[in-house]
């Protein structure tokens, strides 16, 4: 099913085949979010993501002829996004550390994994719940932090998850149970469900 | 326009960046399909050799304890080849398949059933085609193959053992001549008018050694399956 955006994106990359220009709609369109994504996905710096963003969206524009709608332009450009991050830290070498901003409010919807009813309300214990999330979340191995980082930071659902990570659906199932499983695990250890009660 | 949007168009401006052609992706997804295609044909070929051997095989010979155990290994060493192939090609066939481009939302389990599956179904027909045999004989003649299809028969020439194998030349009323496989020529004694062997078949024969390169068979199969007939001792 094609909504009015996956339209508008299949018209403006149709554009940007025949005009460069065109292709800056789309740039300013999913900068936010991937930039986002890849910072939350591989705890790369500012500086990092950017170039990584950068590097990601000129293979997004010499791959446009591939994209032919069989599969939605946002999960295709994450698709892309996902692997010249993983290209970039495979050649870098870099020790992945979750460097997200601590202000980054989405965080807490990783609390859902844990299934808790808790209810915060005061902004100084949420700012330290985000940020034992944050670090739950940077010791997970990265098989499980992207699928939960795309499942409940970006929403994304089971079928879009498969197109980006190029998985079968029952693959992204599976990778999400280990994922929160151990994500509980990790929770517990480092007392984010302690905290979460206080 | 913000800094990145900016900085992008620059770079593809600057460097006179197109999109890459629909036709090259359009090759590859090509290329992909035909090597999964290719494996699964190759695999198909296995499959047909491991057959070959299977059936091949006089496995009743060896059963009867009339080859050394020793050669026992050189029974089973096509099978770990052909599977070798076969494993070597399914690995690669599921590894294009996933390739192509809805490749990755089917199970890797399914994929490789499916892959092995056609094989398989390839393999029989091969078999059955006597295609394998040809392959068989075209690739006896080369390489490391000649070396170990050369061992491979030589065991089958064991008469005191009982068993012999070769090529069989001429053809009298109750008896022939055979080319074993190590080249040493033999006069084969048999009680069957109506043998229907002929010269040029590949023969194994069960029976005991009369005398030098004299012997009596008992049992004579004619590699191929084409025949098969047991005889009472010679009197």
């Amino acid at each position: 099913m094609h909504d009015d955006s996956q339209t508008a994106d299949t018209e403006l990359v149709a554009l940007a085949l025949q005009n460069p220009d065109y292709f800056t709609p789309l740039v300013e369109r999913y900068e936010p979010k991937l930039f986002r994504y890849i910072r939350r996905f591989a705890g790369l710096s500012k500086e990092c993501a950017e170039d990584v963003l950068q590097e990601a969206f000129l293979k997004i524009y010499r791959n446009l002829n591939d994209f032919d709608g069989d599969l939605k332009f946002s999960s295709w450009v994450y698709r892309i996004a996902h692997n010249e991050t993983v290209s970039y830290l495979r050649k870098n070498k870099k020790k992945e550390t979750v460097t997200i901003e601590n202000n980054d409010p989405d965080m807490i919807n990783l609390l859902d994994v844990l299934e808790s009813d808790a209810n915060v309300v005061n902004d100084a214990k949420k700012m330290e719940i985000r940020e034992k999330v944050r670090q739950v979340l940077g010791e997970l191995p990265q098989k499980y932090r992207e699928v939960l980082v795309l499942r409940f930071l970006e929403e994304l659902d089971y079928a879009e998850i498969s197109d980006v990570l190029r998985k079968p659906m029952g693959t992204v199932a599976t990778l999400l149970n280990r994922a929160k499983t151990k994500f509980k695990e990790l929770a517990i250890k480092n007392h984010l469900t302690l905290l979460l009660h206080e | 326009m913000n800094n990145l949007s900016k900085s992008v168009l620059e770079k593809i401006k600057k460097a006179g960046l197109r999109p890459r052609p629909k036709w090259q992706f359009v090759a590859w997804r090509v290329l992909f399909w035909i090597i999964f295609i290719l494996s699964v044909f190759v695999g198909g070929g296995a499959f047909g050799m491991i057959f070959h051997q299977l059936f091949g095989t006089e496995w009743g010979f060896m059963h009867k304890g009339m080859i050394s155990p020793f050669y026992g290994v050189m029974l089973i060493l096509p099978y770990i080849c052909w599977f070798s192939v076969l494993g070597v090609m399914v690995a690669i066939s599921f590894k294009t398949f996933s390739q192509t481009k809805k490749g990755y939302k089917y199970r890797p389990l399914l994929v490789i059933g499916i892959s092995v599956f056609l094989s398989f179904l390839l393999g029989l027909f091969v078999y059955q085609m006597q295609l394998s045999h040809g392959m068989h004989e075209q690739m006896k003649g080369f390489g490391p193959y000649a070396k170990f299809n050369q061992k491979h028969d030589a065991m089958w020439v064991a008469p005191e053992n009982g068993v012999l194998m070769g090529e069989i030349l001429e053809i009298s009323e109750t008896s022939f001549s055979l080319k074993d496989m190590n080249g040493e020529n033999w006069t084969i004694h048999f009680t069957d008018e109506d043998l229907g062997v002929e010269p040029g078949d590949r023969a194994f024969i069960m029976g005991e050694e009369s005398a030098q390169s004299e012997f009596v068979a008992t049992e004579i199969k004619v590699r191929g399956d084409r025949f098969e007939r047991k005889f009472g001792p010679r009197s």
